[in-house]
């Protein structure tokens, strides 16, 4: 039960970073690499915030998100954007997108060191909270409401607002939303700037629970690629879901099979679903053929 | 001159590594991340046989890439059933699961601690522990690699595997198993990755799970992208540059505690300007 709930919290992190990774890709179809470590870079600033002009955490946090955000817009609109416009493959945008993912990292790594920090709201440790034999902590219970309140904002925005139809018609048929008269560039930069901003603040989550390093991007990434897969790349419930369940399975494998093996689980459950289910839980676009 | 033979050594066991991962991501179009794994399986069948089973150098060779092969053909079944992104993604995965597997299994690796006192090798009673003569071994085996190679792709069978790049449903069409054809070439040019994980094991004497992770992939997938898909010889071109160019940033005077993270950076930009001038690469034959 314990390993349930852990994994539904990881998964409310993977879960979040899954939807905005989606968010993103639905609207220009390569993997964006480079939002995992601006998500990290938004840790960063986020605890930069904190430690320095001693801000609430909460403020920090959207701080941080906010500059990650305008980031976001910018890596799209001076780094894919060029190349998109020359109808490079999915496969360039990808190599572009981890060579600027190595060099924000190692711009990372330079300024705030290769060590490992964490984030804490508040100064002195509390106990967890137990109840019906399970125990939680103060910051898993900020790690799932922020994941809940975040989804759903999110969903509210895409269904039930013009700027969210028109993401979602993005989604669909980009060539169609241009030929309809929707300003299409400023529309993928607002899916930059949401996608990344809550990216960021997945990332923040992450921090409160095990800490960042600036090899976290990859992983971060990999980790929203791999829910998003799961769920069914496109659909932003699939990515809910694949996000949940890659957290509830990579627990349940730490938990039988030792912490070393955690990326082990993570992989192995990609593979399955892309060999036998590559459309995900809710199929919407197929990943290449 | 020592440090010149030794950044020679690298160089060429490098070129070795880009030339087998360019006959599989080159010629193939099988863009493969999980090259440095197969290094690593070589380097650690040389290491382990080597220091606790008493083996010479050869059969520990040949061991490992009988080894090698046999896991690169079990890795073919899922990761050739995929394309494109999902394949770059899958290969990806097998190469942190093998990673898990080498920091994990300490009984047999050593795990974090990696393997120490790995030997020069030792053949028909000549040893190579001197520099000058380790480099001529490697570069002997480089050349040969480089004919292997280049003998293969020029023949039908290389051009077949040309034309599974370019459109493996007319080569299907065409009556050739594209499978079967992905499948070997991926085991060769895994199979040439292990000679070269031998031969860097012992080299540098020492070997641990952190050489053969994601980094060193990506820096062959870099070379051969850099130096041009499907072109023998702009992967050894590849291999030079990304060895010696961030080799060179030590006499910039760059502090030694940013030297790695610069070193890096010169990668990912390297990415980013061939991508935006030249997607081809310097001497390649087609772009990705």
């Amino acid at each position: 039960m314990q390993i349930l709930v852990n994994g539904i919290i990881v998964g409310g992190i993977y879960a979040l970073m899954a939807v905005g990774f989606n968010l993103i890709f639905s609207s220009v179809r390569f993997f964006h690499l480079l939002y995992g470590i601006i998500a990290v870079l938004g840790i960063y600033l986020t605890r930069f915030f904190l430690l320095t002009f001693e801000l609430n955490f909460f403020v920090s946090m959207l701080i941080g998100a906010g500059i990650s955000g305008l980031l976001g817009m910018a890596a799209w609109q001076w780094l894919y954007k060029p190349l998109m416009d020359r109808k490079a493959s999915s496969l360039v945008m990808m190599v572009v997108s981890f060579g600027a993912l190595i060099i924000v990292q190692n711009l990372i790594a330079m300024i705030w060191k290769n060590n490992t920090y964490s984030i804490s709201i508040s100064d002195t440790i509390k106990e967890g909270y137990h109840f019906l034999g399970i125990t939680i902590t103060f910051n898993q219970l900020v790690i799932l409401f922020t994941s809940l309140i975040l989804v759903i904002l999110l969903e509210l925005f895409l269904n039930r607002t013009k700027y969210g139809m028109a993401i979602r018609a993005i989604g669909d048929n980009a060539e169609l939303t241009t030929i309809l008269g929707l300003k299409t560039n400023q529309i993928i930069l607002m899916v930059f700037f949401i996608g990344t901003f809550i990216s960021s603040i997945a990332g923040t989550m992450v921090a409160l629970e095990i800490g960042v390093r600036p090899t976290y991007g990859l992983f971060l990434v990999l980790k929203a690629i791999i829910a998003s897969i799961i769920g069914g790349i496109g659909s932003m419930r699939g990515a809910m879901l694949g996000g949940l369940l890659l957290g509830v399975v990579e627990n349940i494998g730490i938990y039988y099979l030792g912490g070393g093996w955690q990326e082990v689980t993570a992989f192995l459950l990609l593979t399955v679903f892309l060999l036998f289910l590559p459309q995900g839980m809710f199929n919407k676009v197929q990943v290449s053929n | 001159m020592d440090y010149f033979l030794h950044l020679a050594i690298v160089v060429t066991i490098f070129s070795i590594l880009a030339m087998s991962l360019n006959y599989v991501a080159g010629f193939t179009g099988i863009l493969s991340l999980s090259h440095a794994t197969f290094y690593g399986i070589g380097a650690y069948a040389t290491a382990i046989l080597t220091t606790q089973y008493g083996f010479s150098f050869v059969p520990s060779v040949v061991i490992g890439m009988v080894l090698t092969a046999i896991i690169a053909y079990a890795a073919s079944f899922p990761i050739l059933k995929l394309k494109e992104d999902s394949l770059v993604l899958v290969s990806f995965g097998f190469s942190i699961i093998m990673f898990n597997v080498m920091l994990n299994w300490t009984s047999l690796t050593k795990g974090p601690l990696g393997i120490k006192g790995i030997m020069a090798p030792e053949i028909l009673g000549v040893n190579f522990f001197s520099k000058p003569y380790f480099f001529a071994l490697v570069l002997a085996v480089a050349i040969i690699t480089y004919f292997f190679f280049k003998r293969i792709t020029s023949s039908p069978y290389g051009i077949i595997m040309k034309g599974i790049r370019e459109n493996q449903t007319v080569a299907a069409v065409n009556g050739h198993n594209v499978l079967r054809y992905q499948r070997s070439v991926f085991v060769v040019g895994a199979v040439f990755a292990a000679i070269a994980g031998s031969f860097t094991a012992t080299f540098l004497a020492f070997i641990e799970p952190k050489l053969f992770e994601l980094m060193p992939s990506m820096l062959i997938l870099i070379m051969i992208i850099l130096g041009g898909m499907a072109s023998l010889k702009g992967s050894v071109l590849g291999a030079f540059i990304l060895i010696l160019v961030p080799e060179a940033l030590r006499f910039l005077g760059l502090p030694p505690s940013i030297l790695a993270e610069v070193q890096q950076m010169i990668y990912g930009l390297v990415l980013i300007l061939v991508m935006y001038l030249r997607p081809q690469g310097l001497m390649g034959e087609y772009k990705i």
